[in-house]
């Protein structure tokens, strides 16, 4: 065997060596590209949308193909044979050199190279077995672990049943409840409607009382038929809610209220008393914001102490800051009179979590029909 | 690319082959000759060759008595060199070092002016304390060490071959001398410095040189003809593309301002090493080679004369002297980090 063939032995098996690594190292890429890819999909149809198994083996098939045709496509080349075989195998620059030689142009010493060439023909066998005996460490075991885990739990979030992402829930804040008016009849729960029902009963017949004092204030001539017409009408209205309920438009609050199947509220509505008292007692679910007092007694109370109170003084507002008020308290009495009723008491939002029981449905009939016989 | 360009023009000569073989045992056989003299100094004994078949000056740094005037004699019984040597001191002239025409008359009665060569036309020089010759008398010393002539009265006159000249100098006792500019010291192909042996050399030393002067007695393994035949060889050793990049890149990497300079020698470097470095390390490195038996530079050859031919080709900050660093330091951390790209 000549010198060139002995090197060039030694080049095809460091070049097998190499290529090898080139597969091994994109092995390693790709598990942990599935691993990633596993992952990603998991999240994915966790969070956002529903994955399905065949899109998640369509991409690891593409992975794969590329990585291994990337390792495939890239043949090391005679300089990076010659170079990693000076490096590792004991060559001290000796197949480079003689690499470069052969192929430069500039004719190098004849004497020199010929010692180069015995040189490294008596080095070949050494280097060889340097290389037989070099440890070949894959390194697999970790991406390889790490993909089979993300396997297992993608499987797993992908063929469980309720892993995908529901419809998005009715939020609890009043911008939320804001958005919820936007909505359609149709997409709006039947339990929402009817606790919108009974809420728009209860204030509807809060506000009659306090339109009746009003009324009697003024004109005593308005009699308790025209009232519970108007209260029932108001009930059954749902357009007449105030502004930040929920508009029942679709469901008469008098059936509901006696049906009340599906209901909701994740608490009982009866904050008022029982008995006698039932309706009578404060609203506790009112809204921090708003007084409880009826806006006719507050009325009453303004002009009663409109006479006898001293200089106005500039009110702090918390909940206004940088600003006050700078009208006289008499244009503001008659400002106030000008305003129309604010709303009742907001009652909590309406969640699928408790259904009203028919019991408790029954109760709040009966408590509605107390407050329109005590009028 | 055809056959024409890859077949390698071969001569015939058989003996061709075992020259490299020939070298390489004749540098262990020198090496081992002056192991025996000087007692553990190896590396420094290595270093010393090289640079004697590389065709280059060395200086020697070393605390009195540990064997620098010895080392010079037993290379120059070695190789059979004629040698000589000069004690420097202050009032050393130049015409001391490189010789004076002198009034003679010759035989027929005729009285003309004559060269009379100094001590600088021997094959070996042994220049002593250079550091305590005056600047002009060192300047006349380093221009024949460069130009390898002495120039008189208008007439050059060649230095024999071979020529090497090791310079040796005291780091204490700097009272009264006369520092070597950067620029003298450029000249020199490696400053060498002689480390204090260890026990089992002390040991050994007395073994060797109690009684006797060891380089006395040496029996030369080689002549002037084989140290220039050996030179020559060195000097077709090839040279890889990877290597030269590699030797290009050592220097590079000394330079504070460079783009591939090493963070240490940024941080501590003033001057970096210059272009006649990069000769020199490519030079002494085939000799390396040589040694190794091989017609082909290797990495490890440049990384092993790296120090002892940058040591005192860089000028480091003022801060990192202060600092406790010097160039030793400084350099095995910019050579260690080059070493880790190749």
């Amino acid at each position: 065997m000549t010198a060139e063939a002995t090197v060039q032995s030694l080049q095809s098996a460091v070049r097998h060596r190499l290529w090898q690594g080139q597969f091994v190292a994109a092995a390693r890429r790709a598990l942990w590209g599935s691993a990633g890819l596993m992952l990603l999909a998991a999240v994915l149809h966790m969070a956002a949308r529903r994955v399905h198994v065949d899109a998640v083996l369509s991409a690891l098939v593409a992975l794969w193909a590329m990585t291994l045709a990337w390792a495939g496509l890239r043949r090391p080349s005679d300089s990076v044979c010659a170079l990693w075989a000076d490096r590792h195998l004991g060559g001290a620059s000796a197949f480079s050199t003689l690499l470069e030689m052969r192929e430069g142009k500039a004719v190098p010493n004849a004497r020199a190279m010929r010692w180069l060439e015995r040189w490294t023909e008596a080095q070949v066998p050494h280097s060889l077995r340097l290389l037989g005996g070099r440890h070949k460490s894959a390194r697999l075991s970790k991406p390889l672990l790490a993909m089979l885990v993300c396997t297992a739990l993608a499987t797993i979030v992908l063929t469980l049943p309720g892993t995908a992402p529901s419809a998005p829930r009715e939020p609890a804040s009043p911008s939320a409840t804001a958005a919820d008016r936007l909505l359609p009849d149709a997409e709006r729960p039947a339990s929402a409607d009817l606790v919108g029902a009974l809420a728009s009963a209860l204030r509807s017949t809060d506000s009659r009382r306090a339109s009746d004092r009003r009324d009697d204030s003024r004109a005593p001539a308005a009699g308790p038929g025209r009232s519970d017409a108007s209260s029932e009408s108001r009930v059954a209205q749902t357009g007449t809610a105030p502004p930040g309920e929920l508009s029942t438009s679709s469901a008469p609050a008098s059936g509901a209220a006696g049906e009340a199947a599906p209901t909701a509220g994740a608490k009982p509505t009866t904050s008022a008393g029982s008995g006698r008292d039932a309706g009578d007692s404060r609203d506790e679910r009112a809204d921090a914001g708003l007084s409880r007092v009826p806006q006719s007694t507050m009325q009453a109370q303004r002009r009663e102490s409109s006479g006898r109170r001293p200089a106005p003084e500039r009110q702090a507002d918390p909940d206004q800051l940088a600003t006050f008020d700078e009208e006289p308290p008499m244009h503001r009495m008659t400002t106030a009179r000008e305003v129309p009723d604010p709303a009742a008491a907001t009652p909590p939002p309406a969640t699928d979590a408790a259904p009203l029981t028919p019991t408790k449905a029954a109760y709040v009939y009966a408590w509605m029909k107390a407050s329109r016989q005590r009028r | 690319m055809d056959e024409s360009q890859q077949a390698t023009p071969l001569t015939a000569d058989p003996a061709a082959d075992s020259a490299y073989a020939d070298a390489q045992r004749t540098l262990q056989d020198l090496r081992a000759l002056l192991d025996r003299v000087i007692v553990g100094q190896g590396e420094l004994v290595t270093h010393l060759v090289t640079a004697v078949f590389a065709g280059g000056h060395v200086l020697i740094e070393g605390l009195p008595g540990l064997g620098k005037t010895h080392l010079a004699k037993a290379l120059a019984a070695a190789l059979g060199l004629h040698w000589a040597r000069v004690q420097c001191t202050p009032d050393l002239m130049p015409a001391d070092v490189t010789g004076a025409e002198i009034y003679a008359t010759a035989a027929g009665g005729a009285s003309t002016f004559e060269f009379r060569p100094g001590p600088v036309f021997a094959q070996l020089v042994l220049v002593d304390e250079i550091n305590r010759a005056t600047p002009r008398t060192q300047s006349a010393l380093l221009e024949a060490m460069q130009e390898r002539q002495v120039t008189h009265a208008g007439i050059s006159h060649r230095l024999p071959t071979p020529f090497c000249v090791l310079a040796t100098q005291n780091p204490i006792e700097l009272e009264g001398t006369y520092p070597l500019p950067e620029a003298q010291l450029d000249r020199f192909m490696f400053k060498l410095t002689v480390p204090f042996p260890d026990r089992g050399s002390l040991r050994a030393l007395l073994d060797v040189s109690l009684d006797a002067e060891p380089a006395d007695t040496l029996q030369p393994i080689a002549g002037p003809a084989d140290v220039l035949r050996i030179a020559e060889l060195c000097r077709t050793v090839l040279l890889g593309e990877r290597c030269k990049e590699a030797a290009v890149d050592l220097i590079v990497a000394t330079q504070p301002d460079a783009s591939g300079s090493d963070t240490g020698a940024r941080r501590h470097i003033r001057y970096g090493a210059s272009p006649r470095a990069l000769q020199a390390v490519i030079r002494a490195a085939r000799v390396g080679a040589v040694m190794a038996g091989r017609s082909h530079v290797d990495i490890d050859d440049l990384a092993a004369i790296a120090l002892p031919v940058l040591r005192h080709r860089i000028l480091l900050r003022l801060e990192s002297e202060l600092d406790g660093l010097d160039a030793d330091a400084t350099l095995a951390s910019v050579i260690d980090g080059w070493r880790r790209q190749f």
